[in-house]
């Protein structure tokens, strides 16, 4: 390496410092070449030159490159030397070296801080094209790096202590293999994921390229090695919700999911899962109300009805008993008006509304014949009378003429057993012979 | 009738309606029962009233509409107080005579009175016509004495008496023990011990109890119960206070056919008017026991006869039954401990309470006491209700009571037990009544439906119609008895049209082991019991069907034909103006014929004949 | 308690339990159809009969509702077999179009029925076990379907004969049938959604209380309390009663925990684009258009085809791949290659080679990128297996009859083309997952171009961070395949190791100092700092700095009105002298 001039010493201060309270700063200067990045541009000789004439400037150099050992070398001998009370280095962009140049002002006992750049390359040399005029700018940014340098104060950095744990977060087969390692190296590693298992994609996938081996063979024993790792806290289902802090001390805050099993007590025996009868995506609707088509006056007849016996869902068999004699038959508007008042369910109104032989789904004629078929009456003939009628009206038992004038039922037992064939025409009782059914009904049909 | 205040209060009220009363006033006692309804009896009974208006009797006589006699054959029944004298059908024409005769005066119309068939001679009072004069009528016997309606009727014969002993001098324990000790069981089919029911029931665990009186009266061919409810109502309900009293129950239900509308309206009446007269509801006769009956109207399905079937009903559900391994006395309504007894079961509770275990315990034989109502009907002379004292044998009851066939025709079977019980033959006719005796041969008591066959009725058609009956009622959960008995009917079917083959006996027997193995509750586990009698007592008949595709009792439509008795044949020409397929023809006066081609077996001819000149073949 | 002998093994006798809970627990294998657990045992399709001997008498009765009482009991006595070949003869002739009926009479050794089929029941499915209604109203809450009538005439129906309008469509009673005989959208006017299970990419259903997959870790199910009708409805409960060890708990809700750690890695993956954003491609119109990912499910042989590649019933016969989908497309915004579909698609194609041998297979590429160790080998081997490589740039996929047309330009040869098909694999992208941004924000990190996680320096931080102890690991960072996600993620674990071995950190110098004679609370400080360093101390009213959250950025310094934050490293005095004397200029 070239030997560089010296800059000449300026005189004083370098006593006062040990005597006096209020040190005079004194300021070494170092001018970088950059190899040519800055010497091709900027007079760094000049630069030198003019900065030792700067207040409190007691040395001021140039050399080819500072940021290389001996440039760092030279500040560290000025230092113990003429007893540097700053540096300032004119080189580069501070992002890059101030590092270092830092770390070499406190190795030679400087507080790092007192250390100021100037940076003659990316500022200076390297966006100009006229050499006078970037060496007078290179000489004024030195100078007010001088200035500020000379009222720097030292800053002490501090450490802090690390927490020895670590967050994971994803539990993919990334984030297995740097919790796995990290708990390896002994240190305590909390894996958060937000999906029930850990796996990931890589769980998914079949056979990986270009080797053909089966994704799932060589993960599944690497997510069980996590899952037993005792290093490592594992957290599915759950999510980093917040984080604070900084390096070596950082503080999470996860919010686990409820999954609503227990993992302590499951044993995944499966029964859950497979009893579990929902299949398909639940789409809740708002309840059914009032049919749309119920008139007024039909509620008003309904709510009679129901108010004669009370809001009882034991009691829809009574309130359908009255609702079926009020219209003749159960109208489904009804039944949805009752079922919706009671709080019954479609199933349960319908189921019972088909299941009993006193209700009617249908509408029923004006007239209703009631053939009975009961033990008594079908040994004396029952069949024969319930034949009759069936041709006369030329209907089937349960049907209803088309006119609307009968419906015509049969009935297992009317009670009058001694009588029969009994048949009923409304609420008369008729003790019918066989081959008098069409008699009996012709009264009717006159009056 | 004025409010009861307390027990001792209860005679005093009893004789005021006394005081009321003149002890020599005639009474004429109208059946309106619904049998007699239908012959007409409301309007002989209005006929009574305005001819002992016009009269200006009103005073002196009581025109008394009462609930059914049970002679319904002979209906519609007038009885005249004090004498006892029987009219039978009566028409409101025959009205103003009676009044004169036997009510103004003390002569008799004689026309009127019942003539004994086997000695031909004119019976005249009631308790003198063998219909009723081979019974025990402990509870039906009051029917004809009360005006349904009336609270004080019955408390002027006594009623509520019974309650008042039970609040009075018999702790609950006591009242299960007399139950228990009387032998009662239950009358609704099981026959059940009454008494180890309700104690069972007590001892289940759980403060709100239940008690049921079940009058879903189901079995075709049966209707005591309708008749004890219509015709004396405030009985079935002393005792259900009574039952209630003993078992700690505040809430009780009764479940009526909805069609039985008089016994759903006299209940309720008796219901409003026990309440009114504090014999129900907060502090019975101020003894501070609070008990009320609710009524609920069955919807019309025979399952409800299942004890649970009938609980779901109460619940306002579809009445199917349940598997009850734990029984209904520990888990019944709402899953709580519940009584359930029968109407004539609890009609008996107050003659127990009044009379004692021993004397009830005294009539009857060494497992069923007391007396039983049966429901005689079906092919016999007198057709009705009657009561009898357990042990009496079934030719006692068709011979002496019923009079025996009717029409000349031959004694075939007696079906009872209802469509769970079965027929049973001749040869078996001096069986004593008796649940355990009737269960030995294949039937059962059941509620008490006992109807009698003749040689007109096809015993494979009977069995076709009990099958047939289930098919349609049974609710359809357990798979042996909705497709069990399809299948059965199908089968039964085909035997009754020609189809029969010989593997279907076979299979009969093998679907009937697999209903009573198999169902879930006693409709299907019993349903084969028709089926299974018949094919024991009249299995002959099943191979005329099968065999020789004959239906000999002539029902069969597919295995007969029809045709006229030449010589029997007068030419009188109804059979030919009621055929409906005009399929007779002939001149009058002259012979006439059936042809064939027309003919849609409908066997109304038959029926119409006078003459016996039509003959099934 | 007494003692309770099935077929020769004892058990205590116990009457709240049935007889056939204590015979599944001994292992005792008893057929039942109406039975489901969670429901009310209902006892009507009597097939689970079974002999019970008391007091030297034998009764059948049903095992799902008789209570475990002291006795002995046989499941396969002569008795048994009578009863349930009784059952099964009436159920046969009931549902002639029950398969599982058939199969389990095949079982029992049972050939035919000697029963009739009624008219009426041709072509039936249904033996009444009424499993859809209970369901449907015990356990849904809902009450949809009904049973109507009765005896013989008991039908499965909707109340009167129109479709619910209280179904919810959950699916509960086509699950429940154990004959397959509902038909759900018969029943409901709604259009049922299956609730798809994530990991098998939809192919599948599954339950609200599921494992996710097999093998999964923990292996423990998850209610999913978005669909599970007890959680939504408050009805069903069905898992906690089935649950032996009484493990769930619907009670449960999100928890939250606050951990401490030293360090951060980020490893939060990736996402498939999503080929709905190029609908041209047909992709959710046909269902025979699928993307990568489903394609590896579908390949797998713990998928739910079990390994067979199977489309709409049918095995496909062509086969075409669509290479990157959602990758080097600026039309959707992704300009960067995916690094992984190449070799993907080559390995697919691959296996339906092997799979399907005569399936003729092409896949439409810009370029082939194999760049990795061994990619390029086995590139030259798929297409020496007979898979066509064809350049070319897609821009339709219609359906022409029953197969599917894609339709594009051959780039080689400059011509339009068109191939048909009957699956169509979109080699699909990695995108940044949506979840980036939270993410991001939390961790105070940089996001590039692509929508990926910045590291601190592309080539020599590849896996720090901006913020020092945080550091990325895998395909959050940016596409990349599963040895270079492994790599990156052992380079993040040694680098988060670093300072936790050595137990400590330097911290800034240079942070801001809070002047308290001066402040005046007014908080801005604290509103602007982005490290969350400034916080208003309520005591003394004042702002004050915690100077190991301070980054000594001077945003506060720069926002405070009274001038009362200073920069330690940057005082006024400092910059005034630096401004002077740069002003002052000559040679000061």
């Amino acid at each position: 390496m070239a030997k560089e001039e010296r800059a000449p010493e300026t005189e004083g201060g370098a006593n006062a410092s040990e005597q006096g309270e209020v040190r005079e700063p004194r300021i070494g200067v170092y001018v970088c070449h950059c190899g040519i990045n800055i010497a091709y541009m900027v007079d760094v000789r000049k630069v030198a030159e003019v900065a030792g004439t700067f207040p409190n400037v007691v040395v001021a150099r140039t050399y080819p490159y500072m940021c290389s050992d001996p440039g760092q070398s030279l500040i560290r001998d000025d230092i113990e030397k003429s007893d540097l009370t700053g540096v300032v280095v004119a080189a580069c962009s501070p992002r890059m070296h101030e590092p270092t140049f830092r770390a070499a002002v406190s190795d030679a006992g400087v507080n790092p801080y007192l250390l100021d750049m100037a940076n003659i390359r990316e500022q200076c040399s390297w966006i100009h094209e006229e050499p006078e005029a970037a060496t007078e700018k290179a000489i004024d940014l030195v100078r007010a790096a001088v200035a500020r340098a000379s009222h720097l104060s030292p800053l002490v950095e501090r450490e802090v202590p690390v927490t020895p744990e670590s967050l994971v977060v994803g539990g993919g087969i990334a984030g297995i293999q740097a919790a796995l390692d990290i708990a390896e190296a002994g240190y305590r590693v909390h894996l958060v994921e937000k999906e029930p298992t850990i796996g990931g994609r890589m769980a998914q996938l079949d056979k990986t390229f270009p080797t053909l081996d089966c994704s799932a063979c060589i993960l599944t024993p690497r997510m069980v090695d996590a899952s037993r790792h005792p290093n490592i806290e594992l957290a599915t289902y759950s999510e980093v919700k917040e984080v604070e802090g900084y390096i070596g001390n950082f503080n999470a805050t996860l919010t686990r999911k409820a999954r609503y099993v227990d993992l302590e007590k499951c044993t995944n025996c499966g029964l859950c899962y497979a009893s579990c009868p929902v299949r398909n995506v639940p789409q809740l609707r708002e309840p059914v109300g009032i049919p749309r088509d119920l008139s007024e006056k039909d509620r008003t007849r309904l709510d009679a009805i129901i108010a004669d016996h009370g809001i009882d869902a034991e009691l829809l068999i009574q309130i359908l008993q009255d609702v079926n004699i009020e219209y003749n038959y159960l109208p489904v508007d009804a039944l949805k008006y009752v079922a919706f008042r009671l709080g019954v369910r479609p199933a349960t109104v319908y189921h019972v509304a088909s299941f009993y032989t006193a209700f009617s789904l249908e509408p029923r004629g004006r007239k209703i014949v009631k053939v009975c078929t009961g033990t008594a009456c079908h040994a004396r003939g029952a069949v024969r009378v319930l034949e009759e009628l069936e041709r006369r009206l030329g209907i089937g038992p349960g049907e209803t003429t088309e006119d609307m004038a009968y419906t015509l039922l049969t009935v297992n037992c009317l009670g009058c057993c001694a009588l029969g064939p009994v048949v009923v025409v409304d609420n008369d009782y008729h003790s019918v012979v066989p081959g008098d059914a069409d008699a009996m009904l012709a009264r009717y049909e006159t009056a | 009738m004025r409010h009861v205040k307390d027990i001792a209060d209860l005679e005093r009220a009893r004789r005021e309606i006394m005081k009321g009363r003149d002890p020599d006033a005639r009474v004429v006692a109208i059946c309106c029962g619904t049998g007699c309804i239908a012959c007409g009896g409301l309007t002989v009974a209005d006929a009574f009233r305005s001819e002992v208006d016009s009269r200006a009797l009103a005073s002196k006589v009581r025109v008394l509409t009462t609930g059914c006699h049970g002679f319904c054959e002979r209906g519609p029944l007038v009885v005249v107080q004090p004498a006892g004298i029987l009219y039978q059908q009566v028409k409101p024409d025959d009205v103003a005579e009676i009044v004169e005769t036997s009510v103004e005066g003390d002569d008799l119309v004689e026309r009127l009175l019942y003539v004994d068939s086997a000695s031909g001679e004119k019976i005249v009072r009631e308790e003198d016509v063998p219909f009723y004069k081979h019974q025990t009528r402990l509870i039906l016997g009051r029917n004809g004495a009360l005006d349904p309606t009336s609270v004080e009727d019955y408390v002027a014969i006594g009623g509520y008496g019974s309650l008042a002993k039970a609040l009075d001098a018999m702790t609950p324990d006591e009242i299960v023990a007399t139950v228990k000790a009387s032998g009662l069981r239950g009358r609704g089919g099981g026959g059940f011990s009454t008494g180890r029911k309700w104690e069972s029931c007590l001892k289940a665990p759980g403060d709100v109890r239940y008690l049921i009186c079940n009058a879903d009266e189901g079995d075709p061919g049966a209707y005591m119960d309708r008749s004890i409810l219509e015709g004396n109502p405030h009985s079935v309900l002393e005792g259900m206070v009574i039952g209630a009293f003993a078992l700690g129950v505040t809430d009780g239900y009764i479940y009526v056919r909805e069609e039985y509308p008089l016994a759903v309206a006299n209940f309720t009446r008796a219901l409003d008017d026990a309440r009114a007269a504090g014999l129900l509801g907060v502090n019975i006769l101020g003894t501070g026991f609070s008990f009320d009956v609710a009524v609920a109207r069955g919807g019309g399905a025979f399952v409800c006869g299942e004890s649970t079937a009938l609980m779901a009903s109460i619940e306002g559900l579809p009445g199917e039954p349940r598997p009850k391994h734990i029984h209904t006395v520990e888990r019944g309504l709402r899953q709580r401990p519940t009584v359930l007894n029968n109407v004539e079961t609890w009609a008996n509770v107050p003659l127990i309470v009044d009379k004692g275990a021993e004397w009830f315990a005294a009539i009857g034989t060494e497992g069923s006491k007391g007396t039983k109502i049966f429901s005689l009907v079906g092919k016999v002379n007198n057709t009705g209700l009657v009561e009898v004292p357990m042990g009496i044998t079934l030719r006692e009851i068709i011979d002496d009571i019923g009079g025996g066939i009717r029409g000349g025709h031959s004694f075939k079977a007696v079906q009872t037990g209802g469509p769970s019980g079965g027929c049973i033959s001749e040869d078996l006719l001096d069986l004593p009544v008796d649940f355990d005796r009737l269960a030995e041969a294949g039937s059962m008591m059941g509620s008490g439906g006992m109807i009698v066959m003749d040689d007109r009725n096809c015993m494979v058609d009977i069995a076709k119609y009990f099958v047939g009956f289930l098919k349609d009622e049974s609710c359809g959960k357990c798979t042996p008895c909705r497709e069990g008995l399809r299948q059965m009917h199908a089968i039964l079917t085909d035997i009754t049209e020609g189809r029969g083959e010989e593997r279907h006996l076979d299979e009969l027997e093998y679907i009937s082991w697999g209903l009573e193995q198999t169902a879930l509750c006693q409709l299907g586990s019993t349903a084969q019991n028709p089926v299974l009698t018949t094919l024991r007592y009249f299995r002959d008949e099943y191979r005329a069907h099968i065999e020789e595709k004959r239906c000999p009792a002539g029902v069969c439509k597919a295995l007969v034909t029809y045709s006229v008795v030449a010589d029997a044949c007068t030419g009188c020409t109804v059979c030919a103006k009621k055929c409906p397929s005009d399929a007779i023809e002939g001149e009058p006066k002259k012979v006439h014929g059936i042809v064939q081609d027309k003919c849609i077996k409908c066997g109304i001819c038959y029926e119409v004949c006078k003459f016996d000149a039509i003959a099934i073949d | 308690m007494g003692l309770l002998i099935i077929d020769g093994h004892e058990a205590e006798a116990d009457q709240s339990r049935t007889l056939l809970e204590v015979a599944v627990e001994l292992g005792i294998e008893i057929p039942t159809l109406c039975h489901y657990k969670g429901l009310t045992p209902y006892g009507a399709c009597r097939i689970c009969v079974v002999e019970t001997i008391w007091k030297g008498k034998s009764r059948l009765h049903p095992a799902c509702t008789y209570p475990a009482w002291e006795g002995e009991v046989r499941t396969d006595s002569e008795m048994v077999r009578k009863a349930r070949r009784f059952i099964v003869e009436l159920m046969l002739a009931e549902a002639p179009d029950a398969v599982e009926i058939r199969e389990i009479a095949e079982k029992l050794g049972i050939e035919g029925t000697p029963f009739r089929t009624p008219d009426d029941a041709r072509g039936n499915k249904c033996i009444m076990c009424g499993l859809c209604v209970r369901t449907c109203r015990d356990l849904v809450g809902a009450g949809a379907l009904a049973f109507r009538g009765r005896g013989e005439n008991r039908k499965i129906a909707n109340p009167y004969g129109e479709k619910s309008e209280v179904c919810i469509a959950c699916g509960a009673c086509e699950f429940v049938c154990p004959t397959d005989a509902i038909d759900l959208s018969l029943i409901t006017d709604l259009t049922p959604k299956p609730l798809v299970s994530e990991f098998d990419t939809g192919l599948v259903t599954r339950p609200a209380i599921y494992l996710p997959f097999p093998q999964a870790v923990p292996a423990v199910p998850v209610l999913d309390d978005e669909h599970c009708l007890r959680t939504l409805l408050g009805t069903c409960g069905v898992c906690e009663q089935v649950c032996g060890p009484d493990a769930i708990d619907y009670d449960a809700e999100d928890v939250e925990d606050a951990i401490q750690v030293g360090t951060i890695v980020v490893a939060t993956g990736y996402d498939e684009f999503d080929p709905n954003e190029k609908p041209e491609l047909g992709y959710g119109m046909y269902e025979n258009v699928i993307t990568g990912l489903e394609m590896e499910r579908l390949c797998s042989a713990s998928g739910p085809t079990m390994g067979e590649i199977v489309i709409g019933g049918k095995s496909p016969k062509d086969v075409v791949f669509i290479q990157c989908v959602g990758s080097r497309d600026q039309t959707v915004g992704n300009e960067y290659c995916s690094r992984v579909c190449c070799m993907y698609t080559a390995k697919q194609a691959h296996l339906v080679k092997e799979k399907i041998p005569n399936a003729a297979v092409t896949i439409f590429y810009m370029d082939i990128r194999a760049f990795g160790k061994g990619f390029e080998e086995f590139y030259d081997r798929v297409r020496k297996e007979g898979v066509v490589y064809r350049r070319g740039s897609v821009s339709e996929i219609y359906r022409r009859k029953d197969r599917l047309v894609v339709r594009g330009e051959d780039t080689l040869e400059g011509e339009p083309m068109e191939v048909e098909a009957d699956l169509v694999v979109l080699a699909t992208g990695l995108v940044a997952r949506p979840g980036t941004d939270h993410i991001a924000g939390l961790l105070k990190l940089s996001r590039s171009s692509d929508g990926f996680l910045m590291e601190a320096h592309p080539k020599l931080r590849p896996v720090d961070t901006a913020s020092d102890g945080v550091y990325l690991a895998g395909t959050c960072q940016g596409p990349k395949d599963i040895p270079d996600a492994v790599a990156q993620a052992k380079g993040a674990a040694a680098a988060a190791i670093v300072p936790m071995s050595k137990g400590k950190v330097t911290v800034e110098a240079l942070t801001c100092v809070v002047d308290e004679d001066l402040c005046a609370g007014c908080k801005i400080c604290v509103s602007v700092c982005p490290y969350g360093a400034l916080s208003y101390d309520e005591e003394k009213k004042i702002s004050t700095c915690n100077e190991a959250l301070c980054k000594g950025c001077g945003t506060c310094a720069a926002a405070c009105p009274s001038g009362t934050i200073s920069m330690g490293h940057f005082t006024s005095e400092q910059l005034l002298a630096q401004i002077v004397a740069l002003i002052g200029g000559g040679n000061g």
